[in-house]
């Protein structure tokens, strides 16, 4: 222990003894380590955070892949969602399960003393908090007697964030009326604090019994509906039963279930198509870190760039690891001596490393206050355009052992080869010698160009991932998304959850447009109920009249339900027919425009103004819809999605509204309109909440922020590993000159001139870049074929991206070794001569 | 009485570019315990290759190395390292103190290497400042002392475990007189109280401190004489 203490103040005298090699160290460490905080903070909170509840562990989310047909709620993998009738059968006849519960979102609009705000819901089932083993802060938490009557449960739990910011956290919110989509609900409890659900990036405000579900929501959500897929359903196993005994347990009774359900489905499957829904199984996945939706969309980003940014800490290791190296040549006398005192190596080499993680210490701490940095500016921003709840920007204790990790690691990543190099020498030429310190080094010097050599690779790496993530953003802010996003502000409003039947919701509506229209400096309004580009979207098969056969599984099209006027608010230029007009109304013959996608699928080479199609299938449907109009294609859900086959029909012709998005072209910067749009809400509905209020250029940028991020921080994390890159290369480069010092000027003596003393120089970046290279196409070749799912518009081989790399490796280069082959050329053959 | 120090057919050979050059050649020589002896001879004799070998910082030989009776040839390095740090004190022509450490923590070395507990090392290291008359200096570093003064601290280093052989590299080559017969006295001295001492010079004046003398040349010893007119 003494010992260990002896090395520990003497590593500190040696470290502030060279106070230059120190701080270079620390820095390089810090920004290293910095940046692998910030990133690895992101990806704790979102891929690796387990739920916080009781024994996580224990539960599984079930999933029932399989046919399945009628309504399907889904938010990605719609095998995740399940009836009430079978969620209820599988709760209440499993023996495997010491719990099963139900989840599903909804839209709130929730009226406090007058004024009425936009919230997340929560629809839960009775035993919800008590499988999750959660205990109320405030009040109670709803039990299986919540989940008796239809309708019948008024009460509300909120939650702690949703609590302390609406209601300063006082408890007398207890037995609180609130109302809530238009119903009375009582406050009974809330939430503990840090609980955020069962879905990572999704805090609900407020969570209400299941039994409400008809009072809350406004999608045909129903609790008898067998054919009616919407619940998301997780378990807890019983102590001692396995994932797979769960399994097994499960489908004994689910397989009942599937066989009372089916004489309820009325789509005409054949016998094949039966026998497949009655085998359907239930599969179980480990539910610890909850429903992983968020994971699913955002995981390879997140890896991505942690893969990434871990690559610029291995590059900032191996270039301490060379500075240790360099130092460790001109510290060999020192280690011969303590070994003729009779030093072991591995005492020597603790010694040395107690020096490395002193290092890698001081480094730690700065990144650590560096990574916090990062993660406040950096955790806003992805709240604020990627929509992810929940994120913190304080380090837990998770993200400090991590950086703790990353500190130790990076000490003896870059402390152990070069301690494991300067030890091994032996000590009889030291001993010999007459002071001199210089003889030995020359050993190193091979090890310090394949140091370099990875550097290069590894930047190679980056700078070709980087340039993919780029181009791919580039592409995807180029493309033309069949609209135009300037001069247009948006917002939505969804009348049904403040109480507004459908008809009274196309009344607000149309009452809305006239008044907007009606704004100084607006040039037209348009609506639909799905708003563009925010990844929502609503689909059905259609028949259409005179077409083709179509596959099954491509008879689907995607449908919005739009205003006249939406086409030309929104640029999306009319190819032929006509857009809708005010005489489009609900009991108007049914129209719809189509766009060109939608043409070429169902009316190949035909005129489709005229033809008629309906939604839905089989020999009752008839098409009885009229396509008036032919629109270009518009990238509806996503700027990244590919094209679908869309039609248009009038709001005015739905028989259910539930939102609508009101889009203002203006003659003027939209935004200064956002407070006229809001007052006109306001003047139709003091508590008609109006929210996603932003301008069309905004929603855009939104929808590309992943893909900013991820092409903004590689190129950051490139750009500091080519910085790294050429620190390493110059070092190298350097104490080869001062070695060669001797060679170069005989050299000079007998005749070389400076271009090629240059050239020696040069020779020897050429070798390191040429073997680092050699190392890191292939390896980023690999890298993008990993993330070639994020990338768009450009193949992970695409060869103007690693000419670039290419390219600005050789420069990074070049500027390494301007330095050091200057000073080469200025060697004095007289004194260089007498040197060593 | 068993020799300290007994080699036989000792040889060191150094390949390179297909051929073999021979540093050593069959050295067969016995110390005995309390013996003083110098190595002599020309640049390239093989002389602090001989002592590197005989304090075991060499272990690339063939023959046959005995050490208190201990066959060396047959350990394995760990054991040859615990030898050496039990019974090899070293002191060379370079001083090779350690710059960062002070002399105290110089002198402290050998010891913490030996595992020796903190309090028994600062009792040795008071001890040996005391004997050696350098206590006023034992905070300063080695680049605020004199040659003769590191010296000084590099053999009180030497001795503080208590060796049984001391090992010297022209220990006064960087020494002006006065300043090397003060050291040649002192290992005189350390040698009339029982330590062995093997030191390596071109100097016939500290020569003369030894009992015998060993000369070397090209790798075979030559000649060894015993030393009837030693100082003392």
């Amino acid at each position: 222990m003494q010992n260990l203490w002896k090395d520990i103040t003497f590593g500190l005298r040696m470290l502030s003894k060279s106070p230059g090699f120190t701080a270079i160290a620390v820095i390089t460490l810090a920004l290293g380590i910095g940046a692998n905080t910030a990133i690895f903070s992101l990806m704790n909170q979102i891929l690796l955070r387990q739920l916080p509840v009781e024994n996580p562990g224990e539960l599984v989310i079930l999933r029932a892949p399989g046919p399945a047909t009628g309504h399907i709620s889904s938010d990605g993998d719609s095998t995740e969602s399940f009836s009430y009738p079978i969620y209820k059968g599988l709760r209440d006849n499993n023996s495997v399960f010491s719990g099963i519960l139900a989840r599903y979102t909804f839209s709130a609009s929730v009226a406090n003393h007058g004024q009425t705000d936009r919230a997340t819901g929560e629809l839960v089932s009775g035993n919800y908090f008590g499988v999750l083993g959660v205990q109320p802060a405030v009040g109670r938490v709803f039990t299986p007697d919540d989940d008796r009557v239809p309708g019948a449960q008024p009460v509300v739990v909120l939650s702690y964030p949703y609590w302390t910011r609406h209601f300063g956290g006082n408890p007398t919110v207890l037995n609180k009326v609130l109302l809530i989509n238009n119903v009375e609900m009582t406050v009974v409890g809330v939430s503990p604090p840090g609980f955020f659900g069962v879905q990572v990036g999704q805090t609900p405000d407020i969570f209400v019994p299941m039994m409400m579900t008809a009072q809350m929501t406004l999608s045909g959500e129903t609790l008898d509906g067998w054919n009616d897929y919407w619940i998301k359903v997780l378990a807890r196993r019983k102590p001692g039963v396995s994932e797979k005994q769960a399994e097994a347990g499960i489908n004994t009774v689910y397989r009942p279930l599937l066989e009372e359900q089916l004489p309820l489905i009325k789509s005409g499957w054949n016998e094949d198509k039966r026998q497949k829904f009655l085998n359907k199984k239930i599969s179980l996945s480990p539910g610890a870190r909850g429903r992983t939706v968020l994971q699913r969309d955002s995981g390879s980003q997140i890896i991505t760039l942690f893969v990434m940014v871990a690559l610029v800490l291995l590059i900032a290791c191996t270039n301490v690891a060379n500075l240790l190296l360099a130092r460790g040549a001109s510290r060999q006398r020192e280690f011969a001596i303590r070994t003729a005192m009779g030093a072991s190596r591995g005492r020597m080499i603790r010694q040395l490393l107690a020096e490395s993680l002193l290092c890698a210490l001081g480094g730690g701490v700065l990144g650590i206050l560096l990574g916090t940095w990062l993660m406040r500016i950096l955790t806003p921003i992805v709240v604020a355009n990627a929509g992810i709840q929940g994120l913190t920007d304080k380090l837990d204790p998770s993200v400090l052992t991590f950086a703790l990790a990353a500190t130790i690691l990076s000490g003896i990543f870059f402390g152990l080869i070069p301690a494991w190099r300067v030890t091994r020498l032996g000590v009889s030429d030291v001993i010999k010698d007459q002071g001199s310190t210089s003889s030995a080094s020359v050993a190193h010097v091979g090890f310090r160009k394949v140091l370099v050599a990875g550097q290069v690779a590894f930047t190679m790496l980056l700078l070709a991932g980087a340039g993919l993530f780029m181009r791919s953003l580039w592409n995807l802010r180029n493309q033309d998304l069949g609209l135009k996003t300037d001069n247009v502000i948006t917002f939505s409003i969804e009348p049904p959850l403040n109480g507004y039947d459908t008809p009274r919701s196309i009344a607000l509506i149309d009452q809305l447009r006239e008044r907007i229209a009606a704004l100084p400096g607006v040039r037209s309004v348009g609506t639909g109920d799905i708003a563009t580009l925010s990844g929502d979207d609503e689909g059905s098969n259609i028949t259409a009249e005179g077409s083709p056969e179509i596959p099954e599984d491509l008879d689907d099209v995607d449908r919005v339900a739009v205003s006249p006027g939406y086409f030309s608010t929104l640029g999306i230029p009319l190819l032929s027919g006509r857009e809708f007009r005010e005489g489009d109304a609900a009991t108007a013959p049914k129209v719809a425009v189509a766009s060109e996608a939608m043409v070429k699928r169902f009316f190949p080479g035909r005129n489709p103004i005229g033809a008629h199609f309906a939604f839905g299938g089989g020999n009752k449907v008839k098409p009885d819809i009229e396509i008036v109009g032919v629109v270009k294609d518009v990238k509806q859900e996503h700027v990244s999605s590919a094209v679908q086959p869309y039609v248009y029909v009038p709001y005015a012709q739905r028989t259910k509204i539930t939102g609508m998005t009101f889009y203002v072209r203006s003659t003027q910067d939209p935004l200064l309109l956002g407070t006229s749009l809001q007052g006109e809400v306001r003047q139709m509905d003091a508590n008609l909440p109006v929210y996603d209020l932003k301008t069309m250029e905004r929603v855009v940028e939104e929808d590309l922020f992943s893909a900013r991020m991820v092409a903004v921080l590689s190129a950051a994390f490139a750009g500091l590993a080519a910085l790294l890159a050429a620190l390493g290369i110059y070092g190298v480069l350097a104490y080869l000159v001062v070695q060669r010092t001797r060679e170069i000027g005989i050299r000079m003596a007998l005749g070389a001139v400076a271009g090629q003393v240059r050239l020696l120089i040069v020779k020897e970046v050429g070798s390191m870049v040429l073997l680092g290279v050699g190392v890191g196409l292939p390896l980023a070749y690999g890298l993008a074929r990993f993330s070639e799912s994020l990338l768009y518009g450009v193949h992970a081989g695409d060869p103007a991206v690693y000419a670039l790399g290419l390219g600005l490796i050789g420069l990074i280069a070049l500027a390494a070794c301007f330095l050091p082959a200057r000073r080469a050329t200025r060697v004095d053959p007289l004194v260089a001569l007498r040197y060593q | 009485m068993e020799p300290l120090i007994q080699l036989r057919n000792m040889e060191k050979v150094y390949e390179a570019g297909g051929s073999k050059f021979y540093v050593l050649r069959r050295v067969s020589l016995e110390i005995q315990p309390g013996e003083f002896v110098t190595f002599m001879g020309p640049s390239g004799a093989g002389k602090s290759t001989l002592l590197s070998i005989i304090g075991m910082l060499d272990g690339s030989w063939t023959g046959e190395y005995y050490f208190n009776g201990e066959p060396v040839h047959r350990l394995n390095v760990k054991k040859r390292n615990e030898l050496h740090k039990a019974n090899i004190g070293f002191v060379f022509q370079s001083y090779h103190l350690i710059d960062n450490l002070t002399v105290f923590e110089n002198l402290e070395i050998p010891l913490s290497y030996k595992n020796v507990p903190h309090k028994e090392r600062v009792s040795l290291v008071c001890d040996i400042l005391d004997r050696f008359n350098i206590v006023g200096k034992k905070d300063l570093f080695p680049n605020q002392l004199s040659g003769g003064q590191q010296q000084l601290v590099g053999v009180a280093r030497a001795v503080i475990q208590s060796p049984k052989l001391i090992l010297a590299d022209e220990p006064t080559g960087n020494l002006h007189s006065a300043q090397g017969e003060e050291i040649m006295e002192l290992f005189r001295k350390l040698n009339e109280a029982g330590t062995s001492i093997i030191q390596v010079t071109h100097s016939e004046r500290n020569a003369a401190y030894s009992h015998r003398v060993i000369q070397l040349k090209d790798g075979w010893v030559v000649s060894e004489t015993s030393n009837a007119a030693r100082v003392g």
